[in-house]
Parts: C-alpha cells; structure tokens; sequence
C-alpha cells in the first residue's frame, strides 16, 4: 500500500483551463475546472470555462425542475414537456431544431430529465458559438409562440412509445414501478418515475404545456454553462446580447417533502413475462443529496457491490456462484434518496439462499467497521474516476452543473474529496447501522409462469406474496415507526 | 428515481462523471409539502424581441481544421504501437489488438474465443479472481480481456502515476493466467443465463437473430451462440486460443501522459520472453442471406414489435464511402433523417427510426429498424420500405445534401475532440485496412459529393426488392398485417416464415 498512500500525499494540481492555477493546495489533490460564474440581472446564472484545446464550444443550459417538482394526475410532465423543446421556438421554427445544429456541425444533442432537473445541451464547432446561444436563447424566451395541439400529440405518442420501449416491452421494466411505488406513498411525486403513467401522458393539454413553461422556464431558474474555445470577454458580451434583456421573473419555489418513512418492510413479487432470472431488489430509503450520511453511503455502496473485491460480489458470483450479477448503490436525489441491493440469480438457484447471505453481509456491515484496505480503495477510486471525469468537455461541464445544483458551489469536487478522506470507518458504520436498520421494500421478481420454455412473452403482474408466506427475512431490527 | 431519460437513442450520449454530488445544507425540515405549483404565473412576461433573432446569426471565422497525428512505431517483439501523447490529464489508457476473434470459432464451439478472453482477466496463477480484481482496486487500476468477433483485445487503464504496478498486473495476467476450471464454469454459466435472459424480449432477440438471417446460416459474422456450443467448448480449448496472443502482427494503442520511450521500456521490460507471431486472418466468404422473406419470432403481450429490413451492403473500404455514408445519413443516419422524421416526428409509431450501413472488416450490411407500436408493425414496415424506395428513386433535394454533407465536414473537430478520440479515430482505420492519412483525403472527397452521386450511391447500394425482413412482437396482433405484406410480395417471394428465438424454424403460433 505503499505506492498507493504516496499517492494521497502528493500534489495532484490539475487545472483545467486556460489560466494558470494560482492558488492550488499543496497538501492534498485538487481536481480544478476553472470556471467562472455570475448571474445577469434577469436571474439567470452563467457559468464560463474556457479550454481552447480543441476548436469548440459545449453549450449546455439546466434548468431546476424535474419529475419531483410535478403534482399527482401529472406525473411524467416534465419529461414530456422537455421533449417540446425541440420542438420549435418562434424564430427557430417548426421541428428543425436538429436540422439546423445538424447543419451546423453540432454533435451530442439532446436532452434529460430526472427527478431534480432538465438539461439540454450540444456541442457545436466554436465558430458557431452564437448561433448555440440564438437556439438556446429561443426556447427559453419564445417557445410557446409556436406551440400546437398537433405537435404535442405527437411527442404525447412519442414519449409513450418511449416508455413502451424502455419499460414496458424490457425485462424487469415493471419492478423499477413496483419498488418506487412501494416506497413512496400516494401523493408524493417520485411515486410514478420520471417517464410517468400512460393515462396522465395521455391526458396532457396544451395548457399545462403553457403554465408549466411560465412557472418553470424562467431565466431566474436556469444555469447555462458553456465550455470550450472562446474568449471570456467577447463570451459574456454574447450572452448578454441573447439572454441580457430577458425580463426578470419570479424565481419558483421547490415543494419541500421530508424523506418518506416505511413502518414496516414491504414484500411483494412481481410475475414478469419478460424475465427469466430471479431478480432480489431490496432498497431503502436514505438521506437526500445534501446531506451527511451520503457520502458514506458512497461507501457502503462501493463495498458492498464493487465488482471482485466487494463483499456480495465476491459472496454471491464469485464464492457461491448464484447470482449472474450483484448491483449495490445509492440513487441521490433531492427530496431523499434510495439505497438499492439488485441480485439477478442464476436459473436454477434459491432466492433464499441468496437472501440469508445477503443479510449475513448487511449484518456484518451495520455491525462491524469497514477495513481500512477497503476505505482506501474507495477513496483511491473515487479519486481516480474524477480524473476521468475530466478528459471529456461536456463531462466538465456536467460536473460543474450538477455541482452548482445541489451543492451551490460548481468546484465542490475537491471538498467532496476532503470529507471523503475525512471518513472514518466508525462513521460510516454508523450510517449504514442507520439507514440499513430501516424497514424497505422487498421485490422478488420472478419469470412468469410458464415462461421458462416455449415461446416468450407475457406481461407483469404484481403480486403479494402467497397467504401465510413469511419474508424470507425479517424487517431488520432496529426499525422504528416514523 | 435519478433515471436520465434520453430524448433519442440517435443522439450521441455522455456519461455523467462517476460521482455524484454531496450535500452542503441541512435536509429539508419542512414536513407537510404546500399544495403543489404548476400554476400560470399572473401576467405574461415582457420579452425584448430583437429584430436580430429573426434569423440564426453568422458564423464567426472558422478556425483551420488541424488534423491530429498519431506517432507510430515498432518495438522489437514486433507488437506495432500507435501514440497519442497528452499532458494534461495524469492518465494512461492501452489497448493491444489482436486479429483474431469469434469469426474463427469452430461452428459447434461458437463463443470460444469470447469465453477464453473472458476467463483470461479471471486472475493469474498467484491470484484467483477476487485477489486480481482487490489488487486493481488498490491502484484505481483496470486490466481487462475480451473477444470480439475479429478482433481481441487486452486493456490497461491507470492514473500514470499507478502504472508501474498496473502493468505489473497485466504482464502477470499475459504470462501466467490462471484459467481455472471454476471460473471457466463460471463463466460459461453467466453465458448461458444471458442467453435465456436475451431469447425473452423483442429487442435482443431481434439483435441476435438478424445477423444469422442477412449473412445466411454458418456464415462467420452471422453465428448464433446456443447453450449447446456453449457446452461443447472445454477448458483445454482455451490453451490454444491464449497461445494465440502473440506480439507479431498485434496493434498497442496507447494515449495518455506517457512517452515513445517509456511505453518501450513498460512493455520490453515487462514481456522479454512475450514473442512470436499471431495466425493470419481468416478469409470471409460473401454472405449467402436468405432475401425475399419476411420471418417472424412471437413474443406474446409485447408492447412493440422489433422491425428490422435489410440486406448485404458495402465494403467499408469501397470508393465511395463518402457518398454512400451522406445518402445513409439522409434515409437514417441522424435525427433529422427521413425515416425518423416520418415514423417518430410525423406518424408517432416509434421513439426512434434508424438506417445505416454495419462495416464488418471484410464486408457490410445495410439494415433499417425501429421498435414500434404493436398495432402498427405492419404500417410501420410500408414506411420503411417507402423511405428505401425513395431513395433509390431520386435525387436528394439541395438542402437536405447540404444539411449532411456541411454537417459532416464540420464535425471533423468533434471526431478528434480529445486524445482518446484521436486514438479511437485511427484505431477504426487501422481495424479496416485504411492508410493512417485516409482523413486529409476525407475532406476533399466529401466536398465533391453532389447529388447526383448520392442517388448514384443508393441505387448501387439499396436494393429494389429481395429483402431480408424480421418482425419479433405479439403473434396474435401482428401476423394479420404480415400476411397480407408477405402476400403482396411487397419485400420479396419467400413468403413468411416464423423462427424461434435461436433462428429456427417454428410452428406458426
């Protein structure tokens, strides 16, 4: 471990930018993005980063709301109202939002949504960094100048397609609802994923298109960063031209819901026509981003699941040779976040095997601290994929917005690093005593009937588990009634 | 619930960097959420309106495309080694390719060489598995193996300054592997637990289906792997596809903070006794499809059907490459193509529509797809053939060769954006037999497409009829409108033929 702790000890300047790092800690490694960051009249944040390195511009503008800003009878809302960005905006036109950054020489268009927020972004060759800034700029101010019944229905059919396509005609598409509809209660807006219902898609009309473009889509509540080869002076001087004189709007307020707490564990099978491997998904509810307790289960997550080396891994693929495969991690989200074990078993295999060893190994790790050999792999990782991070430009540039976000502060790698090797085991022991000592949900997917020969196919059906079947375990200890 | 929904699968994607974000703030204390928000704001907002957003601005002047190079050379093994230098990033990435591959499996072994470069990175001799994938995680480092179907591969990630001892684990992998029966087991299991997952659901079953039927049964690139060639492949086997990793005739693709002289010594000091020479390549016979049919795979209660229509293309190495690739682009290259544009934007039957052309090393197949609404697979199909027919039939219009042909050329910069990307972009040269110069004569013959070049390109290389079509999707909804399609003879003669999930032949349901 010798090589490994010299490691820690240098300095690992990495300054990514033009100017030169001037104030870069000796001590420990920095992971810079050089940046700028101000915000117009208007609201609207901007944050800069110039690297000439390669002749182009990554433009990329999030604005702070997603599928857990939407009210229930209009889940999938967001998503679907991300789709109508592209397409068209007063002076852009109709449907040639691609066309045209096609033309351009763009590159990675698109868009997202999750539960917190919506990007849309593209790369384009730096020459054209203003006509990004003409099409960005234009969705934001004009949008609904060219909104239609017509265009809506039709990204109403693709979105359900979509859906179709990524969750309906998929194997195990059906638990990914089950579990998120056992965990959240009725009512709370993380209860129906980001994609959202078929019949609330369906029911979608042109004024809420309206309303949620002037409650949400204001320059007040949005970031554009843009990253590439520009000049910082003549860049701010663009901005302004097409975004300075946007009006300034109120900036809207997020509902606030407290992390959901299950009274008891919840155990339920799905029946998926699709699958044809056992799937164990237990997940517990766990803090949201911002808080303390994520960090360490970082590391839970990582040493637990981490491929070879983690501890169910080993045990279950490696060791017993059960499960095909072994995924552990903690999905952070803002409201709160959910701490995930996903064990898909070998044909043939018996889940409560897998189960008993499965809870040996949260057992262990609630009650005993975890080694130092597996802290410092952790933190050698961790440190390892940041410098990854850093070699793609929208990489950085997503780095720097999701940071902005939920920490406000776009350079929080480095700070995120102290607290890592700040960690102790005795710590990160605790939490995983306290947010793995919860009741969660249980859902056992299992190959329909029938379908293990003969033709494929069939849909899910969720079911409780058969009268009198106890959980294969227990609800853990220390669960206590929220 | 953090889910990241893809507006396209056209789109090129990113990845997110490995870690998230933490907290800074207090949690939310708040405990009863106020009612919920998506209301209009009061009035309408006063927006400025600029007589200058009437039109997309100018460009700026554009920058000279500079074309990056790749330093070659040869170490005394023989292994040719392909540098691309940075010395920004404290990383190192190598990739050795070998020109061997699943194209050389026996035909009852198929997946032999997958397997054997599988259980390659399963551990050396000193350390099984989980001690090998525990000494990577203490250096951050990755080494991996794996087959592909013309080429395998040995790859070393690290932070430069773990190096040293990251390519001490690759030289002990390389000279003293492990290959232990248990892990072989092991991974013939997961094999054949991912084919009964993949033979469930539309999607993969088409993707494994459709190679066989468009380079016909046996063909090399068109095998399908079955629990039973799966069976028949034994430890032993994979003795003689290791031995094959040999220096001579190999390719080491290196980028990072790292020199000529170093990546030398890492490797000759390393591997003094690793030489010898790679088998040639196998030859590719053409492809023997089974055109005019439309075949089908029942999948009961599928939401959409897979919908594949293909048949043989171009070699990648053909003459006109640049006329052929801006005519794919147009029919289904790209978001803004015809069949995306028709199925997805106008008709609303799928999330996405693609076309293009597959370059294998020795040969390419043209296939358009899409997954699409049950209850308009047959619908769906005429489209697509309508986009095909259209193509052949004329000329592109002006704008949309302007659109793929100015898009491409400026798109040049994106392909070389970073140092993996220029190695990636010359690596792909490499895999097809192309000089390392081909791009500098890229741009000109872009330049001279016209349209009538275009139209020249899908008559030669889009066929007129004799299609390969396959449907996977629910029986009971969709073999209506495939009968009446097969009838018709709108793809061909071959009438339609139902498959099971192995691609063979079925009772109709």
């Amino acid at each position: 471990m010798a090589r490994h702790a010299l490691l820690l000890l240098l300095p690992l300047a990495l300054v990514f930018g033009a100017a030169p790092a001037t104030s870069v800690a000796a001590a420990e490694p920095t992971l810079n993005i050089e940046y700028e960051r101000y915000t117009l009249d208007n609201g609207l944040e901007v944050i800069l980063h110039r690297d000439p390195a390669a002749p182009l511009v990554a433009t990329n503008v999030w604005y702070h709301v997603g599928s857990g800003d939407e009210t229930p009878g209009k889940s999938g809302f967001a998503h679907l109202f991300e789709h109508m960005m592209f397409q068209g905006a007063k002076h852009i036109g109709k449907d040639v939002h691609f066309k045209i950054l096609q033309e351009i020489g763009g590159t990675g268009v698109n868009g997202t949504t999750n539960s917190d927020r919506t990007n849309y972004f593209e790369v384009v060759p730096s020459h054209q960094i203003e006509a990004a800034l003409w099409l960005e700029s234009d969705r934001m101010g004009y949008l609904l100048d060219l909104l239609d019944e017509a265009s809506l229905k039709n990204q109403q059919d693709v979105v359900r397609n979509e859906r179709r396509q990524r969750y309906d005609n998929v194997p195990y598409g059906r638990e990914r609802f089950v579990v998120a509809e056992t965990l959240y209660p009725e009512g709370h807006p993380y209860r129906f994923m980001t994609i959202g219902r078929h019949e609330d898609l369906e029911a979608a009309s042109v004024e809420d298109v309206k309303g949620f473009f002037r409650h949400w889509y204001v320059p007040s509540n949005a970031t554009l960063t843009l990253a590439g080869d520009f000049e910082i002076a003549e860049t701010k001087l663009l901005v302004n031209k097409w975004f300075g004189a946007f009006p300034r709007l109120a900036k809207p307020v997020h509902q606030q819901v407290a992390t959901p707490e299950l009274s008891a564990t919840v155990r339920k099978q799905v029946d998926d026509g699709f699958a044809r491997l056992t799937r164990i998904h237990y997940a517990w509810h766990s803090p949201a981003m911002f808080t303390d307790e994520e960090i360490e289960l970082d590391v839970v997550s990582t040493v637990l699941g981490a491929y070879g080396w983690g501890r169910l891994h080993r045990a279950l693929v490696l060791e017993e040779r059960s499960a095909q495969s072994v995924n552990v991690y903690n999905a952070g989200a803002q409201h709160s976040s959910v701490f995930h074990v996903v064990v898909d078993l070998k044909p043939g295999q018996d889940p409560a095997k897998a189960e008993a060893v499965i809870a040996r190994e949260l057992d262990k790790i609630r009650s005993q601290p975890v080694t130092d050999a597996e802290m410092r792999r952790v933190l050698i990782g961790t440190e390892s994929s940041f410098i990854w991070g850093l070699e793609d430009l929208m990489g950085r540039v997503e780095q720097l917005q999701s940071f902005n976000h939920y920490t406000g502060d776009p350079g929080y790698a480095q700070i995120y690093l102290q607290r890592l090797r700040a960690l102790t085991p005795a710590k990160v022991q605790a939490t995983a005593a306290l947010v793995l000592g919860k009741p969660r949900a249980e859902i056992i997917t299992k190959p329909a009937p029938g379908t293990t020969a003969g033709p494929a196919g069939g849909p899910a059906a969720v079911a409780a588990p058969p009268a009198g079947a106890p959980p294969a375990i227990a609800a853990p200890k220390a669960a206590k009634k929220g | 619930m953090s889910t990241v929904m893809h507006k396209s699968l056209l789109s090129l994607a990113f990845l997110f960097v490995a870690c998230r974000p933490a907290p800074v703030q207090a949690p939310p204390q708040d405990l009863s959420p106020p009612p919920v928000v998506t209301v209009p704001t009061a009035e309408p907002a006063k927006w400025p309106d600029e007589p200058y957003r009437a039109r997309i601005p100018g460009p700026r002047a554009i920058a000279e495309l500079k074309l990056p190079g790749v330093e070659t050379f040869k170490l005394a093994n023989g292994l040719e080694v392909y540098l691309v230098q940075q010395n920004k990033l404290p990383t190192v990435t190598m990739a050795f390719d070998f020109d061997f591959g699943g194209i050389s499996d026996p035909k009852d072994q198929v997946g032999l060489h997958a397997i054997c470069m599988d259980l390659l990175d399963e551990g050396t001799q000193k350390y099984d598995t989980a001690a090998f994938e525990e000494k990577q995680a203490d250096h951050a480092a990755n080494v991996s193996s794996s087959g592909g179907a013309e080429t395998s591969s040995i790859n070393v990630r690290s932070l430069k300054s773990e190096l040293a001892p990251t390519l001490d684990l690759m030289a002990e992998m390389l000279l003293t592997p492990g290959m232990r029966q248990a892990d072989f087991d092991r991974i013939k299991e997961r094999r054949k637990a991912s084919l009964l997952q993949a033979k469930a659901s539309p999607g993969p079953i088409a993707g494994r289906v459709f190679g066989a039927l468009l380079w016909g049964d046996g063909h090399p690139y068109g095998r399908i792997e079955t629990d039973a060639s799966i069976d028949a492949i034994k430890l032993k086997d994979c003795a003689k596809v290791i031995a094959k990793i040999k220096p001579g005739g190999g390719r080491l693709w290196v980028t990072g903070m790292i020199s000529k002289d170093e990546v030398t010594q890492a490797i000759e000091g390393r591997l003094p006794t690793w030489k010898g020479k790679a088998p040639a390549r196998p030859k590719i016979a053409a492809a023997k499809p089974r055109l005019g049919t439309v075949f089908f795979v029942n999948v009961k209660d599928a939401a959409q059907s897979s919908v594949y229509v293909g048949h043989p293309g171009p070699r990648r190495q053909d003459p006109d490459y640049e006329a052929t690739d801006l005519m794919m682009e147009i029919l289904g290259g790209s978001f803004s193509s015809r069949i995306n544009m028709n199925l997805r934007e106008d008709k609303g039957y799928t999330y996405g529509g693609r076309a293009g052309i597959g370059y294998r090393r020795e040969g390419g197949s043209f296939a358009a797809s899409s997954s699409v609404r049950t209850d308009v697979t047959g619908p769906a199909l005429r489209e697509v053939l309508k986009e095909i027919v259209g193509m052949r039939a004329a000329d592109p219009t002006a704008e949309e060769l302007r659109r793929v042909k100015e898009g491409a050329l400026l798109a040049l910069p994106a392909e070389f954006a970073t140092p993996s990307d220029t190695l990636f972009a010359f690596q792909r040269l490499k895999f097809y037999d192309l000089p390392l110069d081909w791009y500098s004569g890229h741009q000109g013959r872009l330049r001279a497409v016209d349209t009538a070049a275009v139209h020249r390109a899908a008559e030669q290389h889009l066929r007129a009829s004799d299609f390969v079509v396959l449907v996977v999707g629910d029986a009971s909804k969709v073999l209506g409108d495939l009968d009446v399609i097969a009838k018709e003879q709108l793809f061909g003669k071959g009438g339609l033929v139902v498959l099971d999930a192995d691609g063979k032949p079925a009772q109709r349901p």
